[in-house]
């Protein structure tokens, strides 16, 4: 299992419990709002803030730049393996292991910037959108 | 041009002309080279400006043509030197110059050598320009990709490799024939109030059951798209978290954010979390249900023992608040499931 708090991300095993934070792991930050796990088991996360997604392969932590300016919400993983992020302000972004993709209501007809839940069908993606705004 | 030709023939000459460059270039021996380039609007115009502009210079050199092939005429007459290369279907190329040996070395020298960029675009938008684009060597052109109205840029691909959704591309230092074309899409429906049946437009959770409806959390209520028909329950008001377990179960945690009340579709579920208010839920391989919440740290229910992990017993303080909850899927135990 792993946990999301506002210090960190603990990971329990069953039988014991590990933290992972700012100041012993690559984590760019200590509250996080949303954890996925992608396809190859990767852990995704994308503390709170602007830019910093973090993804950990259970020995090292790697971290990107998504760009955009608001914290990530929620991510989710499809079928196919693309992440997808939706962001407190800034669109959905999709990484399919290459590239970035940001989609928002400029550049792809999305209803609002704020996009508070990914759920992914079978193959549609159901943005859901609007936060407190 | 009329000084040597008919009205009729300049008339018919000049249709379509457009976009010209004109340069005049001069050496330091004084050798001046004036030179003009000619875009015409589709390859007749440019044949009839060829044809035409090729009967003008023989009548005002007054001499035969030095050199004379399909598409590079050249006449030479006491040190001045006139050609007309026609360098694409639209374009014609033209030279007056008063050193001989200027038109020879630009010519042999291929530094009029052009090379074509095929531009297209799919349905749904367009590209411009689009078609067959002549371009000098060592040249930039840009071209703009418009999506039409509801569409969007999907992909744009140079030469075959994916460049992005981007709305303008730019070839630097064209030395290669090249392709540019672009797709488009139509990416998101929008459902709110206004246009369906979703109880309110302030969507806090979503989730997909195995039936193929799409669950929606909302604050006046949740509401369920099979995706023709929508159908609301709001008996516990709006829903902060929805979650389906692996047997295919929907978990909803009504509202007020968030509340100790649990509803499994179909029935209530109760673990005495009496104001723990239950912020995610996630169910392990093994089936054990676990609830994180906020403020009160984190409930694993294995179907007979409720066990409670919190700041005192872990020794973790930031186990109380949970904002996230996601379970490792072990296909070793032999559930069937997948990560959805």
């Amino acid at each position: 299992m792993w946990f999301g708090t506002q210090g960190g991300i603990i990971k329990f095993d069953g039988t014991t419990w590990t933290t992972y934070n700012t100041s012993n792991s690559g984590l760019t930050g200590d509250i996080i709002t949303s954890i996925a796990i992608d396809n190859a088991g990767n852990i995704w996360c994308a503390p709170y803030g602007p830019l910093k997604i973090c993804k950990f392969d259970s020995s090292k932590w790697t971290v990107y730049n998504s760009g955009i300016g608001y914290s990530i919400r929620n991510i989710a993983v499809d079928k196919a393996g693309n992440i997808w992020f939706g962001s407190g302000g800034s669109g959905v972004i999709k990484y399919d292991g290459n590239t970035w993709i940001l989609y928002n209501t400029a550049n792809s007809g999305l209803a609002n910037n704020s996009v508070r839940s990914i759920t992914i069908d079978s193959n549609e993606i159901y943005g859901l959108v609007r936060w407190w705004c | 041009m009329s000084s040597a030709l008919s009205d009729s023939a300049v008339k018919t000459a000049t249709d379509g002309w457009g976009g010209d460059t004109i340069e005049y270039w001069e050496s330091s021996s004084d050798a001046g080279l004036l030179i003009m380039l000619t875009a015409w609007d589709t390859t007749i115009d440019a044949d009839e400006f060829f044809n035409n502009y090729v009967a003008f210079t023989d009548v005002k050199m007054g001499t035969s043509r030095s050199t004379s092939q399909a598409k590079f005429i050249r006449w030479q007459n006491n040190g001045n030197d006139v050609a007309i290369k026609r360098i694409s279907d639209i374009n014609v190329l033209i030279l007056i110059c008063t050193d001989t040996s200027v038109i020879n070395e630009l010519n042999a020298s291929d530094y009029f050598a052009t090379f074509t960029i095929s531009a297209s675009a799919g349905s749904n938008g367009s590209i411009t320009p689009s078609g067959n684009i002549t371009v000098f060597s060592g040249s930039n052109y840009t071209f703009t990709i418009t999506p039409n109205s509801g569409y969007y840029i999907d992909n744009v691909l140079i030469d075959g490799v994916s460049v992005g959704n981007v709305t303008s591309y730019t070839f630097i230092n064209i030395t290669a024939n090249h392709s540019i074309s672009a797709s488009f899409m139509n990416y998101w429906t929008t459902y709110n109030e206004s246009n369906s049946g979703i109880a309110d437009d302030l969507v806090f959770a979503t989730a997909a059951d195995n039936a193929g409806n799409i669950w929606f959390g909302t604050s006046k209520g949740i509401s369920k798209f099979d995706g023709s028909n929508w159908r609301t329950y709001d008996s516990y008001g709006g829903c902060g978290v929805i979650f389906k377990d692996n047997t295919g179960n929907m978990w909803l945690v009504p509202l007020p954010v968030y509340s100790y009340l649990m509803v499994v579709v179909g029935t209530n579920y109760s673990i005495g979390l009496v104001s723990h208010a239950v912020s995610a839920i996630a169910m392990d391989s093994f089936g054990n249900k676990w609830f994180g919440t906020d403020g009160y740290g984190v409930y694993k229910d294995d179907g007979k023992i409720l066990t409670h992990y919190n700041s005192q017993n872990t020794g973790l303080t930031s186990i109380m608040n949970i904002r996230a909850m996601v379970a490792i899927v072990q296909a070793m135990c032999g559930l069937e499931h997948k990560v959805e």
